[in-house]
């Protein structure tokens, strides 16, 4: 993890893991999940608020991610904030997402500590 | 802070947040600076990578931000990732994702900055951080008398190379001002 971009988030699991895994044509495998985070306030109708941000694990973790972790779980994770821009039909995009270094299970039994 | 949502960014500015301020009916304002934060290897070509995110502070730390922070400031960045969703009226949906600042820190000391401003005629460079200049005086905090001297203003930014203000420019308008978020 770069010193200069680092992100820790905590939030429960919004998409089944193990069927996003995608297997690059280099060997490498790169899942994408996306998590729930919870605002620390409420809105003024009283409802939570939450923010989708998708997180992307390579590799070893992408393999440890799905093979423990699957949708409604809460984990916590580390990395960095990146941002792929290009453009389409002449409109700039952006993909904000996180470069996942690590992630922890949060909660119940079946705990683990992914290395 | 969110305790379950925190980031921290170290990059420089990439707009003069005073142009980037926003005041807002209610009364707030809102201050947006977009940051570039290198990545930590190069490209193929060895170049150096960069991320543009962008931060919004809210009212007393916007005031500050707007004030101090000018374009290629290096700062730090802690605060919380966030999206907003919302609809268009045409019922297209949009979305925007942020760094909620909650606190940010000038990380250049007035010397840096200055030679930094006479050796670039004050655009951005791009390149890397200069060392072991930081010496982290906290300008949120203090009043910070030594900030406010305009000492090297606008006048040489205009003066930038074309190149690295164009590197600027292709970043800088991603939303357009009728696709704000209702606040």
């Amino acid at each position: 993890m770069s010193s200069n971009n680092q992100i820790v988030l905590i939030g429960r699991v919004g998409n089944e893991p193990q069927s996003d895994v995608r297997e690059l044509s280099g060997g490498n495998k790169v899942v994408e999940i996306r998590l729930a985070v919870n605002r620390p306030s409420k809105d003024s109708q009283g409802k939570q608020q939450t923010d989708w941000l998708s997180c992307k694990f390579w590799n070893r973790q992408a393999e440890i991610l799905s093979d423990y972790v699957h949708k409604g779980d809460l984990i916590s994770v580390s990395g960095s904030l990146r941002v792929d821009s290009w453009e389409k039909e002449g409109h700039k995009r952006n993909s904000y997402y996180i470069l996942a270094d690590n992630f922890q299970m949060l909660g119940g039994k079946k705990q683990i500590i992914a290395a | 802070m969110a305790a379950n949502n925190q980031v921290v960014l170290i990059g420089r500015a990439g707009n003069n947040v005073a142009e980037d301020t926003r005041h807002l009916q209610s009364g707030s304002i809102v201050a947006e600076v977009r940051l570039a934060v290198n990545r930590p290897g190069k490209d193929q070509a060895g170049n150096t990578q960069t991320d543009w995110i962008t931060c919004q502070f809210w009212s007393k730390q916007a005031e500050i931000l707007k004030e101090y922070v000018k374009k290629g400031d290096l700062i730090s960045v802690s605060g919380s990732m966030r999206v907003d969703n919302w609809e268009t009226p045409e019922g297209e949906k949009r979305s925007k994702v942020y760094v909620h600042g909650e606190n940010f820190q000038m990380l250049e000391s007035r010397r840096a900055k200055e030679e930094r401003m006479a050796s670039e005629g004050g655009g951005y460079s791009g390149g890397g951080y200069s060392g072991g200049n930081s010496s982290n005086y906290t300008r949120s905090s203090a009043p910070a008398p030594q900030a406010a001297p305009a000492m090297a203003p606008a006048a040489p930014m205009a003066a930038a190379p074309a190149a690295s203000a164009r590197l600027v420019d292709d970043f800088s308008d991603d939303f357009m001002d009728d696709e704000l978020p209702p606040f």
